[in-house]
């Protein structure tokens, strides 16, 4: 044992000389090895400063707070570095740093963070990453901080989003979207159909959608569907649950007694809902299967180039469409999407700002986000509002909804319209995972023949199930 | 070539490996060993719960699991057939640059050009590729008048494995071209000529002479390529992220999603080390081979 | 008679060649030309349902664009402070040990040969997890620490190898002379191998500079703010699902992407080749 020591003390203090003769050496060569280490040292002392500085407090008494978003407007961008300006002016002691990432990637890279021990002080999250957050008791409770006539500012749906099962506040709900329907006018009068007057139930969208799927060139291949919805990656998720919820069901649902989450989707409106949204594809035939391949982009070029005379699309399409599209401005409308057996229940949630429990800057993070929703920029509105308006989204609160009302442009009215009949997705910490592992596999299989209806539920319901009771 | 005897001390050798060793065992065997404990362990990051030892449960819930044979079935069918077609078509195209021709210089350099992008940057230029609106496939295709109407490429799921496929198969084949044709050419032109004398016609030649001779380096280059795209994880993933459906769904991108999607760390883990285990037979093949080149 | 016969069969065999090796190779390279082409495109073209091979003038709109708009200057500059110190750190262990390796016989010697063989072409996708866990634990997550030790993983062993068979070259003798003159190995090491063999270590450095450069799944994993990301990796995530894809910038940030395994894959690709019949070799 000894010896064993002796002999590692050895290798080491042999270490240690072979590192610095190398240093010393033959004179010939070690000015460019010298340079070399330097090199390293300094480039590894920037690295390392400069992570240090990224990491936690700079200065003495500054307090850096890192605020981690998923805006990608330009013009969003500019408010929140406004913002940031505005309120480091006032308040010289906090610092804010921004992270932005992409939706896709939001929630594998804010897991990341927060397990890395390096978690934002506040972050931007969708519905389904409040749940899982709250899941895993992430979330701060803010309840005692929101001012009571900022929580009654809110319409309920928001509410339900930044409330978690004990009605404690976790979350401040922020600029959200709306999802309705987009269609071709001039399509719409080619094919014989009102172009003032836009499918408003299942059956009418089905029977539009027929009288505009065609084959405008007579090859023989149809180049012109009636409808269409991005369903590539999560997109086929978060579409599904709304058709489901189209038809009145609720997909998964909170028992209090036993203090579990419990699947729906075994119920009838599940079902229905299903195979309302494959049989727009298998059986009636509007829409084609290569949906599974299109985010939103993707259609709105499509609708753009006349393949699709309907699509199901969010609020901030309707600039992109100015932008693709000049060609066909002034040919196109909007309009509430339609309503399915249980009634009108489009896509549309607000995304909450939530501090995290790990956050040791709860108090500073709030302070800024209150600070988004009381100061008020030149225009008169208050910063998160801009925020909003930049992004032709909404703020879900009542104020804000006529204040979009009167002000936005007459194509974005059906989706402040929508706020009222919206429906934000299940509030299940464990859907993140199901959505990430099953549902786009399945239900784009649904969609592409692969997997029937029946059997496609069946197992989505087995999935969910199971990660229920995994504990 | 070694030093002599009387410069050797036992001591010397030692001092000049470790470093290199130290760090090798830090950061390569001990995440690979922690990795296959992690795969007997319960953890997973969306679920608070102390962490326990649970045998091969993990092993034992991915043979269950649907997902786990279809990405299994995908990674077989993927390896295989990129291997036949980089081989076939690499030995092709290093046959016809080994012929007596001008230029051969600018035409290897035009066929190594896949290989020098990343596999990263590769997926997003066939991603816009295939782009079913403003794609340049569908435009060729329907300006030749192969297609009547613009296809979705990776809309499909038969489609999108061969079109995915096709890129994996693009980035692999002149690597293949680059190690052949180096073999092809260190072999002696006098065999080739004796053959000539009997009258050996060209697949004569290669079947008895070429393929012989570097029969040793075909199966290295054959081992390590089928590793790497036994392991793609890239060109999957800024493509079509495993879909549509499962048609892209190979065991990297499978592993991947169960780690860092729905972070169930060990299950991810034992995915992995399934992984490790189908490897070891190719990587000990590989590793007498390479020992026999030298 | 029967020659020229066998000379015009030879000139229609050459013509095959040819124009096989013309297909082939415009197969080969069409994607790389089109990602330039877009590069240079602005948006309208861009989506032009008639796509052009020439962009209607040779703009820098996109290059000047994607540096000043966008995070690409902080993802090229992430992608060469990791790349050069793993370069770094990897070429002065692996001159070490490949002369170690090279020069010596010692116990063991199979085995860490084995594993260094083993350990390169050991699939990154074995290694992130664990290696993830292991960097959270110290809070290394998201620094330039990070990516270092995970390219590490793959530069050093690759290192090692290419330089033990480029050791394996230079004869032996003038360093006998030299340790008979009283010099250490060290000096050995400093005054003759490193001069002798400074060709192969400067290859086998870029290559391990263009490796890390290109590396896509360690980054993707160990990073998460725009402020570390690297160059592929961010160019990659620029396409993602929310954002207003402009692919003329894409490709034009992938155009830059490519240009160091360019320049060095192509001009050194010999080195390459030696060192790949030896077993070292990374993708």
């Amino acid at each position: 044992m000894r010896k064993k020591c002796i002999s590692i003390a050895a290798i080491i203090l042999a270490l240690t000389m072979l590192f610095s003769l190398s240093l010393i050496g033959c004179k010939a060569t070690s000015s460019e090895t010298t340079a070399a280490i330097e090199t390293t040292q300094a480039a590894e002392t920037t690295a390392a400063a400069e992570t240090t500085q990224a990491a936690k407090e700079t200065k003495a008494g500054v307090t850096e707070v890192e605020f981690f978003h998923t805006f990608w407007v330009p013009e969003m961008l500019k408010v929140i570095e406004d913002s940031i300006k505005a309120f480091e002016a006032k308040n010289p002691d906090i610092k804010i740093k921004e992270t932005r990432v992409s939706w896709t990637d939001a929630p594998s890279q804010m897991m990341t963070s927060i397990m890395g021990g390096k978690s934002p002080d506040i972050v931007v999250c969708n519905p389904p990453m409040v749940a899982s957050l709250r899941g895993i008791n992430a979330l701060a409770d803010m309840t005692d901080m929101i001012p009571e006539e900022l929580k009654n500012s809110f319409t309920k749906s928001a509410v339900e989003i930044a409330t978690n099962q004990d009605g404690r506040w976790d979350g401040l709900p922020e600029e959200g979207c709306t999802w309705q329907l987009f269609y071709r006018k001039d399509l719409f009068k080619a094919a014989g159909l009102d172009p003032e007057k836009p499918p408003t139930t299942w059956e009418e969208l089905v029977e539009y959608g027929k009288a505009l799927t065609k084959d405008t060139n007579n090859d023989g291949n149809i180049d012109q569907w009636g409808y269409g919805w991005p369903v590539q990656a999560e997109n086929a998720n978060d579409y599904w649950v709304n058709y489901m919820m189209q038809a009145g069901s609720k997909v998964t649902t909170y028992d209090s007694e036993k203090k579990t989450w419990v699947s729906q989707l075994k119920g009838n409106e599940a079902l229905t809902g299903t195979k309302f949204m494959v049989d727009l594809v298998r059986t009636d035939k509007i829409s084609p299967s290569g949906l599974v391949d299109m985010d939103w982009e993707a259609v709105t070029n499509g609708f753009v180039a006349g393949n699709f005379a309907m699509m199901y699309n969010g609020a901030w399409v309707v600039g992109s469409i100015h932008q693709k599209g000049p060609d066909i401005e002034g040919k196109w409308g909007t309009a509430l999407m339609v309503a399915g057996p249980a009634g009108k229940a489009s896509r549309g949630y607000p995304n909450a700002f939530n501090i995290l429990n790990a956050s040791t800057k709860k108090e500073a993070a709030f302070k800024y986000l209150n600070f988004l929703y009381t100061e008020k920029t030149a225009s008169g509105l208050t910063f998160v509002e801009e925020l909003c308006k930049a992004g032709g989204a909404l703020l879900f609160t009542n104020n804000y909804i006529e204040y979009a009302k009167k002000n936005y442009e007459p194509l974005l009215l059906p989706f402040v319209d929508g706020a009222q009949y919206s429906v934000a997705p299940p509030m299940d910490p464990k859907w993140e995972t199901f959505k990430a592992l099953f549902v786009g596999k399945t239900v784009q299989g649904m969609l592409m023949g692969e997997i029937d209806v029946q059997s496609g539920l069946d197992s989505l319901d087995a999935n969910l199930t199971e990660l229920h009771a995994m504990q | 070539m070694y030093f002599k005897k009387s410069m050797r001390n036992t001591a010397i050798p030692y001092l000049f490996i470790i470093p290199s060793a130290i760090l090798i065992a830090a950061i390569d065997l001990y995440p690979i060993i922690s990795g296959i404990i992690d795969s007997f362990l319960n953890i997973n990051l969306f679920i608070n719960r102390p962490i326990k030892f649970i045998g091969f449960e993990n092993f034992i819930n991915l043979f269950k699991d649907r997902l786990f044979g279809i990405a299994f079935y995908k990674s077989i069918i993927w390896t295989i057939t990129i291997l036949a077609g980089e081989m076939i078509i690499g030995f092709f195209i290093a046959w016809l640059l080994n012929r007596d021709i001008k230029g051969r210089k600018f035409f290897r350099l035009m066929v190594l050009i896949p290989w020098v992008i990343p596999n990263a940057i590769a997926g997003i230029i066939w991603k816009w590729i295939y782009a079913e609106q403003y794609g340049l496939l569908n435009y060729s295709l329907s300006k030749l008048g192969i297609i009547s109407n613009y296809k979705s490429w990776l809309g499909s799921s038969n489609i999108a494995f061969w079109a995915i496929l096709t890129v994996a198969l693009w980035k692999a084949i002149p690597f293949v071209v680059l190690v052949i044709l180096a073999a092809m050419q260190s072999i002696s032109k006098d065999q080739y000529e004796a053959a000539e004398v009997d009258g050996a016609n060209e697949i004569q030649k290669f079947f008895h002479i070429t393929l012989p001779s570097i029969k040793n380096i075909t199966i290295i280059v054959a081992i390590l390529t089928s590793i790497w795209n036994f392991n793609q994880f890239e060109i999957i993933q800024v493509t079509t992220r495993g879909g549509p459906g499962t048609a892209t769904l190979t065991m990297p991108i499978f592993s991947y999603e169960l780690f860092l999607q729905s972070f169930q760390v060990s299950y991810a883990s034992s995915a992995a080390t399934i992984m490790l285990i189908i490897m070891i037979v190719p990587m000990y093949i590989y590793i007498k081979n390479v020992m026999a080149e030298k | 008679m029967r020659y020229a016969s066998i000379k015009r069969k030879k000139i229609i065999g050459n013509v095959i060649t040819y124009a096989l090796l013309i297909i082939i190779c415009i197969g080969f390279i069409i994607p790389f030309l089109w990602m330039i082409s877009t590069s240079f495109k602005q948006p309208d073209e861009v989506f032009s349902p008639t796509p052009k091979w020439l962009p209607r003038e040779f703009s820098f709109k996109n290059y000047v664009g994607i540096w000043k708009d966008t995070f690409f200057a902080v993802y090229f500059k992430n992608s060469i402070i990791v790349s050069i110190i793993t370069m770094i750190i990897a070429i002065i262990i692996a001159t070490l040990s490949g002369y170690g390796i090279s020069r010596f016989r010692f116990k063991g010697k199979l085995l860490f040969s084995i594993i260094l063989i083993v350990v390169q072409i050991f699939p990154g996708m074995l290694m992130i997890i664990p290696l993830f866990t292991i960097m959270n634990k110290l809070h290394l997550i998201n620094t330039y620490a990070a990516l270092v030790i995970a390219y590490a993983t793959f530069a050093v062993p690759f290192c090692t190898w290419m330089l033990k068979g480029y050791f394996d070259t230079i004869p032996v003798s003038m360093e006998e002379a030299a340790l008979i003159d009283g010099c250490n190995r060290l000096q050995v090491l400093y005054k003759i191998i490193i001069p002798l063999a400074l060709p192969g270590i400067v290859a086998v450095a870029m290559f391990a500079f263009v490796l890390s450069w290109q590396e896509y799944l360690f980054a993707l994993t160990l990073t998460r703010s725009e402020g570390m990301r690297t160059l592929t990796l961010g160019i990659a995530m620029m396409q993602g699902e929310h954002g207003r894809v402009n692919w003329g910038q894409i490709m034009a940030g992938s155009t830059i992407a490519c240009i160091p395994g360019m320049v060095i894959f192509l001009w050194l690709e010999k080195y390459l080749i030696q060192g790949f019949t030896m077993g070292g070799v990374k993708e």
